[in-house]
């Protein structure tokens, strides 16, 4: 069988699949009968099949006509079963356009009037010149579709494989079934149409131009087998798709997409997961998306994780370097637009700032937590020597950080409802940035690393100062060891392009700074990050101390 | 090519939504359209179901009324003369999938077989490609 199935066998699955069917079906026929030829056995062993099982095999012989078609017919045959395999390779969504050509090959198929034996068995057919031999098989079996078919055997599924396949491997056309009585089916379109039980000796019409591959007992006009060569490629599609749903395999031809739609068995996950309506679908991955943006930011906002990373080595940052990563994978990203929303973000803030300070002369502002001012006072010593550290973080990578320095006094006043205000206004804007995929991580990284003078982030709970006035404290003295965690981190960040930094690089404290930076900065610093960690002593659990991402100036 | 869509329109989103501190829903919708245009925008237009998401899209966004008016009409004679002689060849399991599969209204049998194939296809890379982007921030 497979020496018959050699030429047609595609590289795709589908084609495979779909033709060991009919293989295994012949062979079951073949068990069923007594083979009687050895060689392309299959088809002669169909041979040997009862009349009925052998009207599932195609093409019917015009007597008088094979020999004068048998040529050209092959010539045609062997034309079509080339350019149908080419489109069959690229299945499953190559070939689907040469379905509709179906039709035109079934009555290409019908007007040859000699069968399309399997090479191997052709002589043998030939030979063999059994009663049946009237049944001629093309390469593959292709068992008509059961629809009337009193054929138990076929599947319906493989039926229209094969019968889709008949007409491209049709084969040079030994015809023997000439002489054959037995016509498996109809013969052509002026043929009477015959009634189901029918025998198909007796059928046998000799049109001169058309031979319809009918099966024994199904009407041969046009409107039938235009719908039978339908129905022959719907069901072809039909198990294509089951191919693809999972699960769907096991089930029979119609309840196993019923199952992929309605998703109620085990492929209730996939099928949940597909959106099934434009408008009003449920994405599930896109939910579990959502789920994880939030996760992330939730991871953010929680202090206790927050304090924890800015201690920790960069393995603390594994949520956002994998988002890094992924976004450094794709550096066609364009992160500029980050940028813009960091500055409007960051403005904004500023402008709160000022509001609230009342002093925003100084292009540095650092805006933390009232009860960082103690911090920010060390802080601002500090920061002089946070420079150091900035090289290292921004490897090669800018971050996105404006460094907002606030007077530490307006920290004792202002207070909780400025904060709060702001809070509340900027918590829903830069949350997201911080659950985001690409900028805020990076953003979020950094400040952790970069010392919570300059850029602090404090997300959730950050209620007490204590906890995180000794990380800043911790962050202060060990510089060398942030240094590899700022490197990592720094490794890690996106190379995130600040084109936007220009309205709040004004804003950020110029020279010693970046003087300081490149001191020690052989890098590019391209970018200012700032972040400005507002943590606002509120009560626990509403509290969230946010930090707004600045941006750090390029140097 | 679909994730660097996604991830772009995931970008944009980021940018547009937040500065407005958009509810969650809004922005899950957001993502679920970026999604979708961008599973349209990998299929291309060669298949039908991408040209009738981009439509849609189109549609939703500028020349509403002309695609409107556009659906209507096509849609209305396409439902008639396609809708009665096909749903009886599947039964309800048709419809649903017609449903489902974005531009099935107007399609025969085959057509919306084979449309689904790719659509499934398509859809199956996006999920991937939403996971993994879920499973690396969530990390």
């Amino acid at each position: 069988m497979d020496p018959l199935r050699g030429p047609t066998d595609g590289s795709g699955n589908s084609r495979e699949m779909a033709e060991e069917l009919p293989f295994q079906e012949i062979q079951c026929l073949m068990a069923e009968n007594e083979p009687t030829s050895q060689n392309g056995s299959s088809f002669t062993a169909l041979l040997g099949l009862p009349a009925n099982q052998a009207m599932e095999l195609l093409h019917e012989v015009e007597a008088g006509h094979s020999p004068v078609i048998s040529s050209p017919a092959a010539a045609e045959i062997w034309r079509l079963q080339d350019r149908d395999q080419k489109p069959l390779d690229g299945f499953p969504f190559g070939c689907f356009p040469t379905f509709p050509s179906n039709p035109d090959l079934v009555e290409r198929a019908a007007r040859f009037s000699v069968f399309a034996a399997a090479e191997d068995s052709s002589p043998q057919t030939t030979s063999s010149g059994r009663s049946n031999s009237g049944v001629y098989l093309a390469k593959g079996v292709k068992p008509e579709p059961a629809d009337s078919d009193s054929n138990p055997n076929s599947s319906a599924g493989s039926k229209p494989q094969q019968q889709r396949r008949q007409p491209k491997r049709k084969e040079p056309e030994k015809s023997k079934a000439k002489g054959s009585t037995k016509k498996t089916k109809s013969s052509s379109e002026g043929g009477v149409p015959k009634s189901a039980e029918e025998s198909n000796d007796g059928e046998k019409e000799k049109l001169p131009y058309v031979h319809v591959r009918a099966r024994r007992g199904q009407a041969t006009d046009s409107h039938s087998l235009a719908e039978r060569a339908r129905r022959e490629k719907i069901n072809a599609r039909m198990k294509l798709l089951q191919e693809l749903v999972p699960g769907c395999n096991k089930e029979k031809n119609g309840s196993g997409d019923e199952l992929a739609r309605s998703g109620t068995l085990p492929n209730r996950r996939w099928a949940a997961n597909l959106d099934k309506s434009l408008p009003n679908g449920r994405w599930g991955s896109s939910r579990s998306f959502i789920e994880s943006m939030h996760l992330t930011k939730l991871l953010v906002l929680r202090r206790p994780n927050h304090s924890r990373c800015w201690t920790k080595s960069s393995t603390t940052y594994s949520p956002y370097s994998d988002k890094l990563r992924l976004a450094a994978v794709n550096p066609r990203i364009d992160f500029s637009g980050i940028d813009s929303f960091l500055a409007a973000v960051s403005t904004r803030c500023l402008v709160l700032r000022e509001t609230l300070l009342g002093n925003l002369g100084r292009s540095k502002i650092v805006i933390r937590g009232g009860r960082m001012q103690e911090a920010n006072a060390g802080g601002a010593a500090g920061m002089e020597q946070q420079p150091p550290m900035w090289p290292d973080a921004h490897r090669q990578q800018q971050i996105w950080l404006a460094d907002l320095l606030p007077p530490p006094q307006s920290y004792s006043s202002s207070p909780p409802p400025l904060w709060g205000r702001d809070d509340a206004e900027h918590h829903g804007g830069l949350l997201p940035p911080g659950g985001s995929l690409f900028g805020y991580d990076s953003v979020v990284n950094p400040d952790a690393y970069n010392k919570p003078n300059r850029n602090r982030r404090h997300y959730g709970n950050h209620n007490d100062s204590s906890a995180r006035e000794p990380i800043e404290a911790g962050d202060l003295r060990p510089h060398s060891e942030r240094r590899p965690a700022n490197v990592e981190s720094g490794g890690r960040q996106l190379p995130v392009h600040n084109g936007a930094d220009d309205d709040l690089t004004k804003h950020l404290h110029p020279a010693s700074f970046y003087q300081g930076l490149r001191s020690r900065n052989q890098f590019l610093a391209r970018q200012v990050v700032v972040l400005i960690p507002v943590s606002v002593p509120r009560t626990g659990s509403s509290q969230f101390p946010f930090c707004v991402p600045g941006f750090l100036a390029i140097q | 090519m679909l994730a660097l869509h996604f991830l772009r329109a995931l970008v944009r989103i980021n940018q547009t939504s937040d500065p407005s501190r958009c509810i969650v829903a809004q922005r899950s919708r957001r993502i679920k359209l970026a999604a979708y245009a961008s599973i349209a925008l990998a299929a291309g237009r060669r298949r039908a179901w991408s040209r009738a998401v981009l439509c849609s899209l189109h549609g939703r966004r500028a020349c509403r009324v002309r695609a409107l008016s556009r659906r209507r009409v096509s849609s209305g004679k396409k439902a008639k003369g396609v809708h009665p002689t096909e749903q009886r060849e599947g039964g309800g399991q048709v419809g649903e999938l017609r449903r489902l599969v974005p531009g099935g209204r107007s399609m025969e049998l085959c057509t919306l077989l084979e449309e689904a194939g790719s659509y499934i296809q398509c859809l199956t890379a996006q999920v991937q490609l939403m996971n993994m982007i879920a499973d690396s921030m969530s990390k």
